[in-house]
């Protein structure tokens, strides 16, 4: 099994698997600020997303030709059944861990 | 889209190709929304900054696949490659680095000390204008040089700015010891005398006081620092007084100044400056005014716009003096830019120099060694392309073209180079204080960018020439051949090999040579019989006081008085010591001709104290009973005017009215440096019987008076004496210091300089010849390792161990004897000549050139046997596996 996932790392594989057949570059960037209102950097966007690619979470293809931007194809993402696995894996190690926590309080001091 | 240029080419250049259109596009993307959305220049600012974000480690090195990397990702391969195989040959490695980086040490150091030698008197702002001059004697008739010298009469610059326009100053520059009393404690100091316009026109900088009127009252005094501290600790000197003894004349002085005499790198080292008025104290008034006698240096400083070149020949064409009608002898002056006098050894004045000669000798040793070093390298890589034949096969298999090769060979070497060098200027500043005892300059680690330039320069060099030589031989190989290991067109690379290793041969024993014989002859001369007994012999400085009957007096009485302790064998005085120079009499003759004979004034117990032996005629008596007119001489004097019955003969002159008689002759004996030839001599008991003749003098010493005690001390402990000595001394002159030395070290001293070349010498070629050696060794280990096969087929055949180990020695035998006879020639010249400098010399033995010859010879068959001995013991089934 892949090893472990930074928190950067989890995010992108997860906005991968949020948008389906639309995941690339900016559509994460924008995914990211409208759901969590995180503003994230292109740049480290796509050097986390090879990353991923390498780890063999998320595959990559070109789209069809665009108008745009410069002509230039759009590089999609999708998650892969690895990587499916690999979010399962880390939603139920969460679980656990919550479930193992004591009944949490917010105490008024 | 108006993408920034710079960046989008940059992105361009180091993204993967697969990766750039999905990455751009995006990129683009956002420009487009950021300029709607904010500016064109936040938006442009965006791009910058995210293109700077992607020249990331996890970008980059998606990459690999390239088949054309740029340029500087192929140096930094080559520079991959180079380690790997430095790593893979630790032995060669090593000797080469070592080799490279104790070179570039030594040859930095000896730029820094020539650098340093070139800087001397530089910091004077009017270096251009300023100029010593000095006096050219010249034989009318010949035009034969007779004399140069900056030691120049007192009224020269004086007259000189009378008669010529265009001197904007002068200066008169004169030393002299002195008495100097702190309370009333004397020491003795060596004193300057200059005018008020030395302050004008050297910039020495000015620590204390004002320079406007310093020097222009005759009780004025200026003092370097360090002397400050020493008569006035860390008090303020100015306006302090200083008491100080001339000759025999008291005078009470005021420090208007301090000045700093910036010792290490100025050819005037002075500690004490007085106005030359005062030197009438130490020559009489009549010197102090004549031409005749050359007593000081003179300094003159042209106004700006006269040219140098022009003063200088009309210097040269104008008379100064009304020569005499019958002297066949003619005065000229020149002129000697002050930037220039420390590195002039051929006219030399006061002032402190360094003989280029020795500039040149360093420099040539430098570049002798880093040709051994480079010669080394060469050797070193070239036999290791051979290992190399397969990896440069596959290289060329797959399309490498012959510049790409030599490229890949050029940073190669360049980068070893390089790294040597840099291990080297380490090497070398921590060796500067070594460097700086042994060539008896201190030195400080200050490169300048010049010498790092010049490093560089030869490191790229020597990479240049290696890679070319490489690259030669590569290219010539066939590909199969390469590919195969095989190495079929090696026949100019050896030829080229031996070459070098016949020079290197050459080199080392040219140096072992040189170095043999440099010792030789310093031994010599230290342990030379001189004619006199220079063991335990004491030489005590008199008071300079004016009367010889005052000193001669002195001296009688201390005779009598340390002369009750058995141990002092004899007393005597003399006007001359034995680290100076001696005076020198110029007699002119009736044909016009002037003789110069030395002079020393002396009492009647001269010889028998100093061991000197008299072969003809009478010694004086010390009864007092000698006739006034009575003069000894030694025999070069004799032979020197061919007389057959030198006793009561006199000396030829114009002026001599028949004042004097040679009453005996003494064997020669050396009075001044080895490198001369002993000169004729007359020693008298006064300067009266020769005084009417003589038309000139040059000396340090005038004048004619007796200004050392000579003591001859018996067998036994030296302390008890010196105390007994000095504690009559401070009885009988207590306002004197007891300064003495001995006459031994005193000669010591003399060569002390040529001693510590010698040493410096001895450790450059020891270091050269041990470089050589170090490129020579791993040489004969590669030959025999590339022979390991070779030895192996044939001990199966049944070769024996000898007959291999003769083998592999044959060749080597015959390339050091080829270079010994390279060698030898040039070696009995070069030192031929050096030796040619002193007028006492050994001889060039053949057979010390056929012994050094031989020990190489021994020791290179020793290594190079010991080597194939070692590698024919080996287990042929081990040796012929290896491939």
């Amino acid at each position: 099994m892949v090893d472990h996932l930074g928190e950067f790392e989890e995010l992108m594989l997860t906005m991968v698997a949020i948008l389906d057949q639309e995941a690339y570059g900016n559509a994460i960037v924008q995914a990211v600020k409208d759901q969590l209102d995180r503003n994230v950097n292109l740049s480290a966007v796509h050097i986390t997303l090879y990353r991923l690619q390498d780890k063999g979470l998320v595959t990559s293809e070109m789209g069809g030709a665009t108008t745009n931007r410069g002509g230039r194809r759009k590089r999609f993402f999708r998650i892969t059944n690895a990587g499916k696995r690999k979010l399962n894996e880390l939603q139920e190690q969460r679980l656990k861990l919550w479930k193992m926590l004591p009944e949490l309080k917010f105490v008024v001091r | 889209m108006n993408l920034p240029k710079l960046p989008l080419r940059f992105l361009e250049w180091f993204c993967p190709d697969d990766l750039l259109e999905g990455i751009l596009g995006d990129l683009e993307e956002k420009f487009a929304e950021d300029v709607s959305n904010r500016s064109m220049r936040k938006a442009r600012w965006h791009f910058r900054w995210n293109v700077i974000r992607l020249f990331h480690p996890s970008i980059l090195f998606r990459n690999p696949m390239r088949l054309s990397p740029g340029p500087a990702e192929m140096v930094v391969r080559h520079i991959q490659t180079t380690s790997r195989q430095m790593w893979r040959n630790p032995f060669y490695s090593i000797v080469t680095l070592a080799g490279l980086s104790v070179t570039t040490a030594f040859v930095f150091l000896t730029l820094l000390f020539i650098r340093k030698e070139q800087s001397f008197d530089q910091f004077h702002q009017n270096k251009n204008q300023i100029f010593r001059v000095y006096q050219e004697i010249k034989n009318a008739e010949t035009g034969t040089v007779i004399r140069k010298s900056a030691v120049t009469p007192v009224p020269l610059a004086e007259g000189l700015a009378n008669s010529f326009s265009g001197i904007q100053n002068y200066t008169r520059l004169a030393s002299s010891t002195a008495t100097v009393y702190q309370e009333a404690e004397p020491f003795t100091e060596t004193v300057h005398f200059a005018d008020a316009a030395f302050l004008d026109m050297f910039d020495f900088p000015l620590l204390q006081g004002n320079l406007a009127n310093a020097l222009t009252d005759p009780l004025d005094l200026v003092l370097s620092p360090d002397i400050a501290v020493k008569y006035f600790g860390q008090g303020n000197p100015l306006g302090q007084e200083l008491r100080l003894t001339l000759n025999d004349t008291t005078i009470t002085t005021i420090v208007r100044a301090v000045l700093d005499p910036r010792k290490a790198e100025s050819s005037i080292p002075f500690d004490f400056i007085l106005p030359i008025d005062q030197y009438q104290q130490i020559v009489s008034k009549d010197l102090f005014d004549s031409y005749a006698y050359g007593l000081l240096e003179n300094y003159i400083q042209l106004a700006t716009g006269i040219e140098p070149k022009d003063f200088g020949k009309r210097l040269r064409t104008t008379r100064i003096l009304e020569q005499d009608e019958n002297s066949n002898q003619q005065v000229f002056y020149g002129l000697q830019p002050l930037s220039q006098i420390h590195l002039a050894d051929e006219v030399t004045g006061n002032a402190l120099y360094t003989s280029p000669q020795k500039l040149y000798f360093l420099m040539i040793l430098a570049i002798l060694v880093i040709t051994i070093a480079g010669m080394n390298f060469i050797i070193l890589s070239t036999s290791q392309a051979l290992g190399r034949f397969r990896e440069i096969g596959v290289r060329k298999t797959l399309g490498a073209q012959g510049f790409q090769l030599w490229w890949q060979l050029m940073v190669e070497s360049s980068f070893i180079c390089i790294l040597a060098a840099s291990l080297g200027v380490f090497l070398a500043w921590w060796l500067t204080p070594l460097f700086g005892q042994l060539t008896g300059s201190p030195l400080t680690f200050q490169p300048g960018w010049g010498a790092f330039g010049i490093l560089l320069l030869v490191m790229l060099l020597v990479a240049l020439t290696t890679s070319l030589l490489e690259a030669r031989i590569i290219l010539r190989t066939r590909v199969q051949d390469a590919l195969s290991g095989k190495n079929k067109n090696g026949k100019t690379r050896n030829t080229l090999n031996d070459g070098f290793v016949v020079l290197q041969f050459a080199l080392s024993i040219a140096l072992v040579l040189g170095a043999l014989t440099i010792r030789r002859q310093m031994q010599y001369i230290l342990h030379k019989d001189l004619g006199f007994d220079k063991e335990r012999l004491l030489e005590i400085a008199l008071p300079a006081t004016s009367s010889t009957d005052n000193n001669l007096h002195l001296v009688k009485r201390f005779a009598a008085l340390v002369q009750k302790n058995k141990q002092v064998l004899a007393v005597s005085a003399s006007m001359n010591n034995s680290s100076e120079p001696w005076t020198e009499l110029i007699f002119a003759q009736s044909d016009g001709e002037k003789e110069k004979i030395f002079y020393n004034q002396i009492d009647a117990n001269y010889l028998s104290t100093m061991g000197i032996e008299l072969v003809d005629g009478r010694n004086f008596t010390p009864d007092g009973n000698n006739a006034s007119s009575a003069i000894l001489v030694n025999e070069t004097l004799v032979r020197h005017f061919h007389w057959d019955n030198p006793i009561n003969k006199e000396i030829p002159g114009k002026n001599f009215t028949g004042s004097h008689r040679i009453i005996g002759v003494v064997k020669d004996f050396h009075f001044s440096s080895l490198h001369q030839q002993i000169a004729p001599l007359i020693l008298s008991l006064d300067l009266e019987p020769v005084a009417s003749g003589i038309s000139g003098v040059s000396t340090h010493v005038w004048p004619a008076n007796l200004y050392q005690i000579l003591v001859r001390i018996g067998p036994g402990d030296l302390e008890p004496i010196l105390n007994n000595l000095e504690s009559t001394w401070r009885s009988m002159v207590p306002d004197q210091a007891f300064s003495y030395q001995f006459v031994d070290d005193a000669l010591k001293n003399k060569y002390a300089e040529e001693a510590r070349w010698e040493k410096a010498m001895d450790w450059a070629s020891l270091f050269a010849v041990g470089i050589a050696w170090l490129g020579l060794l791993s040489l004969m280990r590669l030959s025999v390792r590339k022979k390991t096969r070779e030895i192996g087929i044939r001990k199966v055949l049944g070769s024996s161990i000898p007959a291999v180990v003769t083998l592999l020695t044959r060749k080597f035998f015959w390339l050091v004897l080829i270079g010994s006879l390279v060698a030898w020639p040039v070696a009995w010249l070069l030192l031929g000549k050096w030796l040619n400098t002193f007028s006492y010399r050994i001889e060039l033995s053949p057979w010390s050139f056929v012994l050094v010859g031989l020990a190489v010879l021994i020791f290179t068959t020793g290594t190079i046997g010991f080597q194939s001995w070692q590698a024919s013991r080996a287990n042929p089934v081990d040796s012929l596996k290896q491939e």
